[in-house]
């Protein structure tokens, strides 16, 4: 918010996800930094909906989207709105998932840059911000203890990938499920374990999702679980675990830690779920460590800028970040880091550039 | 405290906690710092 309120924006803020808000945090940039912010931990659906409908009071120009709800109200509510606005960035893997979702649909008022896709986004933020945070939540709301745990991860992308090497690290017995035969292959020689989630079901302690799709855990499975398995969600809406199903089947429902709720299934077994199924990491701990998110910020801020600068030139489609966007991140971070690195000799690149120079 | 942004948050008492934790992650952003250097002198938004 402060980058871009240098950089000359007019900036209004709202929650991305109704548990996700630091309350402190809000009062602090509208204190100290006179930035509006319409969030509350804790909000309902409702003040969630009327806190971004505030935000889009403001009449954007650019919009900064963590999942894609403001552009999502926009398009639903405020169609009167859309030629006004030059151009959004959207965050996250569900996000874009929608996003390109509308452009096939044709329903895309205004061009998106897509900065989960950026290299130095998606490979560090879903991988090592996901990876960690999502343990911390885990932990935090259970102080369960990892070691010799059975611990279920849902999708092998950036983030399930990132979840399934630290669970590992901690000594976890890890089984990944997957639904893309790649990226199961790829589990499959990381090392991992690789089931189906009806067979993961049977002997999971610990299950998370991180799929950005719906029902990933299900009424089938449930009934599958051991008393006592533990159910949480990294991915960005709290769709991939179905909750009515559960809460159908439950006899009784109790809140027994904060962000853990207790379902006593029928035959007295108790299923935990953590955080009402929304993302545990933003929930139940802090989210990404702000080292990591300085990655996906300065693409935000860069996105933001090439957006505002090119949108002459851009059509309402999902673009990707620019290449040199992208390495310059990487450039800066390094620098930041004090690494220093080499750089290909003329005589290299020249080789590079060849193709009749062989043994 | 009082302000004049408009805004809907849970306690603007809570400010003071906020900006040291604001402070603290911004130690960790190095990258963003120097962004933000930049756009307070070009200002492209």
């Amino acid at each position: 918010m402060r980058t871009l309120k240098a950089g000359g924006a007019d900036v209004v803020l709202c929650a991305s996800n109704p548990l996700s808000t630091q309350d402190d945090v809000a009062a602090g940039l509208v204190a100290e930094y006179g930035i509006s912010v319409f969030a509350r931990n804790g909000e309902d659906n409702d003040t969630y909906y009327s806190h971004i409908e505030a935000a889009a009071d403001h009449r954007p120009q650019l919009t900064m989207d963590d999942g894609a709800d403001v552009i999502g109200v926009l398009h639903a509510k405020r169609p009167e709105q859309l030629s006004e606005i030059l151009a959004g960035t959207e965050e996250t893997t569900t996000g874009v998932i929608r996003l390109k979702a509308m452009e096939a649909d044709g329903t895309l008022g205004f061009p998106i840059v897509a900065v989960n896709e950026a290299n130095t986004k998606h490979l560090f933020d879903n991988r090592y911000g996901v990876g960690q945070s999502t343990l911390d939540g885990i932990i935090r709301a259970t102080n369960v203890l990892l070691a010799g745990s059975t611990f279920v991860v849902g999708g092998y992308g950036w983030s399930g990938r990132g979840l399934a090497e630290r669970a590992r690290g901690m000594g976890a017995h890890v089984t990944v499920v997957e639904v893309d035969p790649l990226r199961a292959l790829q589990a499959v020689m990381d090392g991992f374990n690789v089931s189906t989630m009806a067979e993961a079901a049977r002997h999971g302690d610990i299950f998370c999702t991180a799929t950005g799709d719906k029902n990933v855990i299900r009424r089938e499975h449930f009934g599958l679980m051991k008393d006592g398995a533990i159910l949480s969600n990294t991915g960005h809406f709290n769709v991939e675990i179905e909750i009515p199903a559960l809460q159908e089947m439950a006899t009784a429902v109790t809140v027994v830690r904060p962000m853990v709720e207790q379902f006593e299934m029928p035959d007295g077994r108790r299923l935990f779920l953590l955080a009402e199924g929304r993302l545990v990491n933003l929930a139940a701990a802090e989210g990404h460590p702000a080292s990591v998110m300085d990655m996906s910020f300065a693409n935000q801020a860069l996105s933001a800028e090439w957006a505002v600068k090119n949108h002459a030139d851009l059509e309402p489609k999902v673009y990707v970040v620019p290449t040199d966007l992208d390495n310059e991140v990487a450039r800066l971070k390094l620098a930041s880091m004090g690494v220093e690195i080499d750089s290909l000799t003329a005589e290299q690149e020249k080789y590079l550039a060849s193709w009749d120079e062989g043994t | 405290m009082s302000t004049t942004t408009p805004s809907d948050v849970r306690d603007l008492a809570l400010a003071p906690e906020g900006v040291r934790r604001i402070e603290w992650a911004d130690r960790q952003m190095p990258v963003l710092a120097l962004i933000r250097e930049r756009f307070a002198a070009e200002r492209p938004l």
